[in-house]
């Protein structure tokens, strides 16, 4: 099926199977193929379909809206009974009124803006859905008709962030290599994540209030604790009154600097599932959520077995893990790492991306070295491994991150003067909500990481092992080193990920 | 099995857990009040240098450029500071990080211990138990015997018990933001 556009351009529509069912006293629209809440919603919203006339015969007389999947950009198109129609100027109102009644149409309101157009239905809702596409291009046609669309309700996709590079990169900073990144925006296409996929960020706390955050922060994941109501510090014992707060807690002079301050999980969180609310900054998983566990008070000593048992938690209650630290050996931190791989996710695994290190060349820190471990080296904008990565055989892959022209732009601590950036515009913004220098292996990790739970919104079926052989078998083999018959590099791993081509891979299997 | 994939290792096998060992220059000493750090702090003034533990107030890192982890040492200063101080060799990795123990050790069983197996412990080792994990059965955390028993020795014991899968000490160390 086909619409035509102002132009008369063919724009090819693929239209979905589409159910109308009850869900928690309210009607709700199901397309297969296309999962998701705002879709749901839209009888309600847009349609005026309420639950009290939701008997199941009351269900089958209203007709459902037709739902389309536009084929060039894969956005969502709805349409229920009404038509979007403007006429040539000077037409008259009389032949206005005769090309509706050949057509059987009636107009149901006039534009406020511009009177020559007008939203029109079919008597007694003759025609409707899909069958409307058909009459809309047919009025098209009309020498007195400039266009006519169905009245869609659409989905819409807010432009990335100009900054964003590691998501796409344009080459907009001399310097930057163009497509020196992720693919996000062709993975997308796919999937932008589902809000039932979680990732955990083992960190220094993640601003569970920053706009760009708060609606994806994984909320009550132990429906047995009412206490847990947004994840735990397990820096503090059980018993603390601040241990079901995994906020940032630590802050001291200079507020910028990392040693001493709780500012680093905040732009990792960022990286995976920043929702765009603020500037367009988006993670590369928007629609996924981020699980706060805070296993550090800034730079003090930890207790090996608290972040043992932070991973066990993660594991129990997230999909995805995700670590941008390193730390000593500690052969309980391991055994939590194979409890991970072993009996997360209902032992299918759950995967535990750990950062390669910043020890520029040295080799793969603790725990990323670990068996049960995926460890992430960083690329940069200009496709070359960033000079502070580690390496090694136990690398996976790689992602990009800073260390060439620009860092990562990503979210930053949102309480005032506090994080990466401040309140300055060369950071990132004065309202201090973002920073554009985060990187390290620290911003590449949750990247793979968000990549991994792309993978899963395709396909929930994936164990740890079949995302680890996707992430081998598909991302970008950047660099000369490769290995000639396993393909493995120990700057790169298996390559740099490519989130196009991982999830289309996980949708297949 | 390719290199980097997950496979469960076969029952028993602990070989893919990161060793420890003691330091052979620093000991971590616990003591029971602020009163007694003050004091072990001039005790220990000439044995060697003396540091508090970041964020535990009643434990001290003494370096010395004598040999710390060998028992007659640790026995020495156990004298000098009373049965009450637990004086434990810090641990390191193999990539020489320090562990600072804390004065308990964490015991991964092969199956959730019962209490016969519990009992056992605490008779033949003088371990209590502390609390079970909040996570894994098999899992539980002990606090040792006054006076502590060298800690290599009891590691070693403990990991030639069949019933049992590792135990290590509880410990601190310094973890990097990347």
């Amino acid at each position: 099926m086909h619409m035509l556009s102002l132009e008369k351009q063919v724009v090819e529509l693929e239209e979905l199977p589409t159910q109308v069912v009850r869900e928690d006293g309210r009607l709700a629209l199901r397309a297969a193929g296309a999962e998701d809440r705002r879709l749901s919603r839209a009888l309600g919203a847009f349609f005026g379909m309420r639950a009290a006339l939701g008997d199941a015969a009351e269900i089958q007389r209203e007709p459902p809206p037709a739902v389309f999947r536009e084929r060039e950009s894969q956005l969502l198109r709805v349409v229920h009974k009404e038509i979007v129609l403007h006429f040539e100027e000077g037409v008259s109102s009389a032949a206005q009124k005769k090309i509706l009644k050949s057509h059987d149409l009636e107009a149901v309101a006039q534009s406020e803006f511009t009177p020559q157009q007008f939203v029109v239905r079919c008597k007694q809702g003759k025609r409707h859905g899909a069958a409307l596409v058909p009459l809309a291009n047919e009025l098209t046609e009309l020498a007195e008709i400039v266009f006519a669309t169905p009245n869609f309700v659409s989905e819409y996709r807010r432009d990335l962030h100009k900054e964003q590079w590691h998501l796409k990169n344009t080459a907009r900073h001399i310097g930057q290599k163009k497509g020196e990144d992720v693919q996000a925006e062709a993975a997308w296409k796919i999937t932008q994540g589902k809000s039932t996929i979680v990732v955990a960020v083992l960190d220094d706390g993640v601003d569970l209030s920053h706009p760009s955050l708060k609606k994806n922060i994984r909320k009550k994941p132990n429906s047995s604790d009412a206490k847990d109501k947004f994840g735990r510090d397990f820096f503090l014992p059980n018993t603390h009154p601040e241990h079901y707060d995994p906020s940032p807690k630590l802050f001291q002079f200079p507020y910028d600097q990392m040693a001493g301050n709780d500012i680093h999980g905040t732009p990792c969180a960022g990286v995976i599932a920043a929702s765009g609310a603020t500037s367009g900054v988006v993670g590369i998983a928007p629609k996924c959520k981020v699980l706060a566990v805070k296993i550090f008070h800034a730079d003090s000593l930890a207790a090996d077995e608290r972040v043992a048992d932070a991973i066990r938690y993660a594991a129990r209650y997230a999909d995805v893990v995700s670590c941008s630290w390193s730390g000593g050996a500690s052969p309980n931190v391991e055994l939590a790492l194979r409890d991970a791989a072993l009996t997360g996710r209902g032992g299918k695994g759950t995967a535990v991306f750990v950062a390669a290190g910043n020890g520029s060349g040295s080799p793969v820190g603790f725990p990323a070295r670990s068996q049960f471990a995926i460890a992430v080296s960083a690329s940069t904008d200009q496709g070359i491994l960033a000079n502070y990565s580690n390496v090694g055989p136990q690398i996976w892959v790689a992602a990009p991150s800073s260390g060439g022209v620009r860092g990562v732009y990503t979210t930053d601590v949102s309480l005032p003067n506090r994080g990466f950036n401040t309140g300055n515009a060369a950071a990132g913004g004065v309202d201090g909500l973002h920073t554009n220098d985060f990187g390290g292996t620290s911003s590449a990790t949750p990247l793979a990481a968000g990549v991994a739970a792309l993978m899963l919104s395709a396909n929930g079926k994936l164990t740890v092992e079949q995302i680890k052989t996707i992430l081998k078998d598909t991302s970008d083999r950047i660099g000369a080193d490769h290995h000639p018959q396993t393909g493995h590099s120990p700057r790169f791993g298996y390559g740099r990920v490519n989130a196009k081509a991982a999830v289309a891979k996980a949708k297949t299997l | 099995m390719e290199k980097g994939c997950i496979e469960k290792p076969p029952p028993g096998e602990i070989s893919m857990l990161e060793q420890l060992k003691p330091s052979p220059h620093q000991v971590v000493i616990r003591l029971g009040s602020s009163r007694a750090v003050a004091a072990a702090k001039l005790a220990l003034a000439a044995v060697g240098q003396v540091s508090p533990l970041p964020g535990h107030p009643n434990c001290l890192v003494l370096s010395t450029t004598r040999k710390a982890s060998a028992k007659p040492f640790l026995r020495v200063l156990r004298t000098m500071l009373g049965d009450k101080a637990q004086v434990m060799p810090v641990m390191l990795d193999q990539d020489e990080q320090p562990h600072y123990a804390l004065g308990g050790i964490t015991i991964r069983f092969k199956a959730p211990p019962k209490a016969k197996e519990l009992a056992e412990l605490k008779a033949k080792f003088g371990l209590r138990l502390q609390e079970r994990n909040e996570f894994v059965p098999e899992q539980a955390s002990f606090t040792l015997a006054e006076p502590s028993p060298y800690l290599p020795d009891l590691l070693k014991q403990l990991g030639n018990r069949k019933e049992l899968e590792a135990a290590w000490p509880e410990t601190v160390s310094a973890y990097h933001r990347t």
